[in-house]
């Protein structure tokens, strides 16, 4: 049976295009309600803290902590999207190796 | 009997391709990271709780939660492809920074510190918690890899 490598390739391509782009489309749509939330929750906490230091619930250094600590928060906010953003890219990679195998032996008729 | 060997040839080749990227740049999911990163985000909320009393008098308390801290952040450093999950342990536990090794030191050099701060620094810890355990649960685990 000869193999025609050409019909493989662009049925291949139109896949892994389809492929890139849902996997993509999620990512995006995730990160970036992520970011608007975490915004939103600051905004209301600094609020909040502002009015409590101002009612002498809190001292300074309190305050200070929880705003520097939101800085922190935030870098381990980062940390975990760039870990997402690692896994997605390996969930992509496992979704690829196994369109490109089911694919070629599909056409291909072998098991 | 020429297109049967092209076609075992061509499999070999083709595994041989995948293989190689089918590497994860990620750790797999871990059952004991996720359970450890959860059950010591309460032990670290419910000793906070505590910080309205003198350091002094629990300092075995926080040396327990201190020591639960220690060993996970063990554990995870020998995990391999899993340096975003060290780097957030590292920030968490950090006594200059502001999350959960700040508030200790901060306690520890205080004496004692006022309950207003106490609620809002626990929610703040217990999301800085969450960014762990989240990251854990989605890793990719090991049975999902074909």
């Amino acid at each position: 049976m000869p193999i025609d490598f050409q019909n493989i390739f662009n049925v291949l391509v139109g896949e892994v295009e389809k492929l890139a782009q849902d996997t993509l489309k999620n990512y995006v749509n995730d990160a970036k309600s992520d970011g608007v939330a975490f915004l939103n929750s600051t905004k209301a906490d600094l609020q909040k803290w502002v009015n409590e230091l101002a009612a002498g619930d809190m001292t300074a250094e309190e305050f200070k902590s929880l705003v520097n600590g939101q800085k922190d928060l935030l870098e381990m906010v980062a940390l975990r999207k760039a870990g997402e953003t690692a896994i997605t890219i390996d969930k992509f990679e496992n979704s690829l190796l196994n369109l490109v195998t089911t694919t070629i032996f599909s056409l291909l008729k072998i098991a | 009997m020429k297109t049967k060997k092209l076609n075992y040839l061509f499999k070999i080749f083709l595994f041989s391709a995948l293989a190689l990227i089918a590497c994860n740049t990620m750790s797999y999911f871990d059952q004991y990271a996720y359970t450890q990163s959860t059950s010591i985000k309460v032990d670290a909320q419910n000793l906070m709780d505590m910080a309205t009393e003198d350091y002094k008098s629990h300092e075995k308390e926080v040396k327990e939660v201190n020591t639960k801290i220690q060993k996970i952040y063990e554990y995870e450093k020998n995990r391999p492809k899993n340096e975003f999950t060290i780097k957030q342990w590292e920030i968490l536990r950090d006594t200059t920074k502001d999350l959960y090794g700040g508030f200790i030191a901060m306690w520890r050099k205080n004496g004692k510190v006022g309950k207003t701060f106490i609620e809002n620094k626990k929610e703040q810890i217990g999301k800085a918690f969450d960014q762990i355990s989240q990251l854990e649960s989605k890793k990719i685990k090991q049975s999902e890899v074909k």
